[in-house]
């Protein structure tokens, strides 16, 4: 009889390994919300601008982007909920830091009055609406949404 | 009297903790009403010392949560796209700890990166000086006692600014300001009013990879009445012992250092900081500080585990008695009572290690455990409140239950 042994690993290993034993079959699944890796795996994310958007990016300069540490470059970051997949994603892969973290960092910085969190849209169609209307904005999205007219890619992140 | 007390206490914690569920159940996010934004935070703290017959901030041998708890709210009104309005009010549950305004400033916003500050706001000595109450927003129960108990004032009334920048490969900024304050400091963990003169100062922030730095200076010219020693300066003056008088003073310039810094991943951090305190030279009464914290944590979302390690020194210096002996009784008597001030200035020197556990429930509430070993030098009091006269030392060991929100 074969058992299912879940093992809990830190999140930043990202992984979905399964390992057959004699006996059992070892899954070990990212701490990191097991649900979310089921239901979209670890694939990757795309930052997105306005179509108008002539600057380019490196992974330091959007994770200050979206951690508001860049205010000169004027852009408007935008991110989806917590429940999204890709926002974890982005979390670890880019910001480098896990969600609670983020939000401690929020704290501290709503509260000393220095900035305050991006704004958070319901989903990936609204973030595409809100870029494509508004040249400052930058975003994120899983890499296989299809972009509208309005939108390109400016980094990409592979898994 | 007491009864009444007591139940007022209650409404408080009830009040607290309706405000946690309300803000758990309703949304993560501040209330925008048009062009006001309502926002806020709350802690409840609960904590025992494993120690009969004394009490370390607020902490006895008895289960209290009427110490630390708190809540906050803030509004921020926005007049134009560069100019709002920004006001903080708090309630401690402790009637000793101060509440009302605490922020009350108007924010200017000139240029994307360029943040100017008028009004009354916290003083940014330390690293978490202007989130101390937000407890969310740290992974500790309770801020490391050795560098946040010598909190010498926590607020400003002046003007500060704040240059944002970032290049390809790294961010950071600028900050000065300089105010005035009026009201309680901290001397030694003595409550005293003062009159701070002026106050001002620099710091400087960076980061760099998973790398972030703070560094920063702060001056301030103090005039503050001991009242309990004001009798005798008046005496020493009289008698002619101007240095005497003068070394029992709270009266002139302070320097304030303060270097942080912190290297986080998404599974492990670090982060250490350190700062150091020192007043003119001729102000005997007043210590200089020095103190620092280092923790090592790992992350396991959504769990946040801490080892922490602080310490601090306090040094004094030395004063000169002019006051001759052997000549009369009274000026005997004088020379005794002089000495005996300075042999029991209070040694406020502590070690402490914390182990401290952090689960977020959700986006804006967080539950934190935490134990920390307290331990004093012989004959020190270790910014404990009530010391058992049995013992050689003040030591204990601190349990705390926190329930953080933000709202």
């Amino acid at each position: 009889m074969k058992k299912l042994i879940i093992r809990l690993t830190p999140p930043s290993l990202f992984s979905f390994v399964q390992v057959s034993q004699s006996e059992s079959t070892v899954i070990k699944v990212t701490a990191l919300v097991a649900c979310a890796v089921f239901s979209f795996g670890a694939g990757a994310l795309s930052v997105i601008t306005h179509v108008d958007n002539t600057m380019t990016f490196n992974k330091q300069q959007i994770r200050d982007v979206f951690m508001g540490a860049a205010p000169k470059l004027k852009l408007i970051p935008v991110v989806l909920p917590i429940s999204e997949p890709v926002r974890l994603q982005f979390n670890i892969k880019v910001v480098g830091l896990t969600e609670s973290r983020i939000q401690s960092y929020w704290a501290q910085m709503r509260f000393s009055g220095h900035m305050k969190p991006p704004r958070e849209l319901k989903s990936e169609a609204d973030v595409l609406d809100f870029v494509s209307a508004n040249p400052e904005a930058i975003a994120y999205v899983s890499a296989d949404t299809k972009l509208p007219a309005g939108v390109k890619t400016v980094f990409v992140l592979d898994q | 009297m007491r009864r009444l007390n007591s139940r007022f206490h209650k409404h408080k914690i009830k009040l607290l903790v309706l405000s946690c569920l309300l803000s758990s159940s309703i949304s993560v996010d501040a209330k925008q009403f048009g062009d006001l934004e309502l926002s806020g935070f709350g802690r409840l703290v609960a904590g025992h010392l494993n120690q009969d017959n004394v009490v370390f901030n607020g902490y006895g041998n008895r289960l209290t949560n009427s110490a630390d708890s708190l809540i906050a709210l803030r509004a921020d009104y926005g007049l134009n796209d560069s100019l709002s309005v920004v006001g903080q009010v708090l309630a401690h549950t402790d009637d000793d700890r101060a509440s009302g305004i605490q922020w009350l400033y108007a924010d200017y916003r000139p240029t994307a990166d360029i943040n100017v500050k008028v009004g009354r706001q916290r003083i940014p000595f330390y690293n978490y000086s202007d989130i101390v109450d937000v407890g969310f927003a740290y992974p500790y129960a309770r801020l490391p006692d050795a560098v946040y108990s010598q909190y010498f004032f926590a607020e400003f009334d002046g003007a500060l600014t704040r240059w944002s920048f970032s290049t390809p490969n790294f961010s950071g900024s600028l900050e000065a300001y300089y105010g005035v304050f009026e009201g309680t400091v901290y001397i030694a963990s003595t409550k005293i009013e003062a009159d701070v003169e002026y106050v001002y100062g620099t710091l400087a922030t960076a980061n760099i990879d998973n790398f972030s730095f703070r560094a920063s200076y702060h001056t301030g010219k103090v005039d503050a009445q001991n009242e309990d020693l004001t009798p005798l300066i008046d005496t020493f003056n009289q008698f002619g012992f101007a240095e005497n008088a003068r070394s029992l003073e709270i009266k002139g310039r302070v320097q304030f250092y303060q270097f942080s810094g912190a290297y986080e991943t998404v599974d492990y951090f670090a982060r250490a900081e350190f700062t150091y305190m020192t007043p003119n030279d001729d102000m005997l009464i007043v210590p200089s500080l020095d103190a620092f914290y280092v923790t090592a944590g790992y992350n396991y979302y959504p769990f946040t585990v801490h080892l922490t390690y602080s310490e601090n020194d306090v040094t004094y210096r030395d004063p000169t008695n002019q006051i001759p002996r052997g000549v009369s009784l009274a000026l005997d008597q004088l020379a005794f009572v002089y000495d005996n001030i300075f042999e029991n200035r209070p040694i406020d020197q502590i070690k402490a290690i914390a182990l401290g556990l952090r689960y977020d429930v959700n986006a804006n509430v967080a539950l934190k455990f935490e134990v920390a070993k307290l331990r004093g030098t012989k004959g020190g009091r270790a910014f404990f409140d009530e010391l058992n006269p049995s013992s050689d030392r003040p030591k204990g060991v601190l349990t705390q239950a926190v329930l953080e929100w933000v709202f």
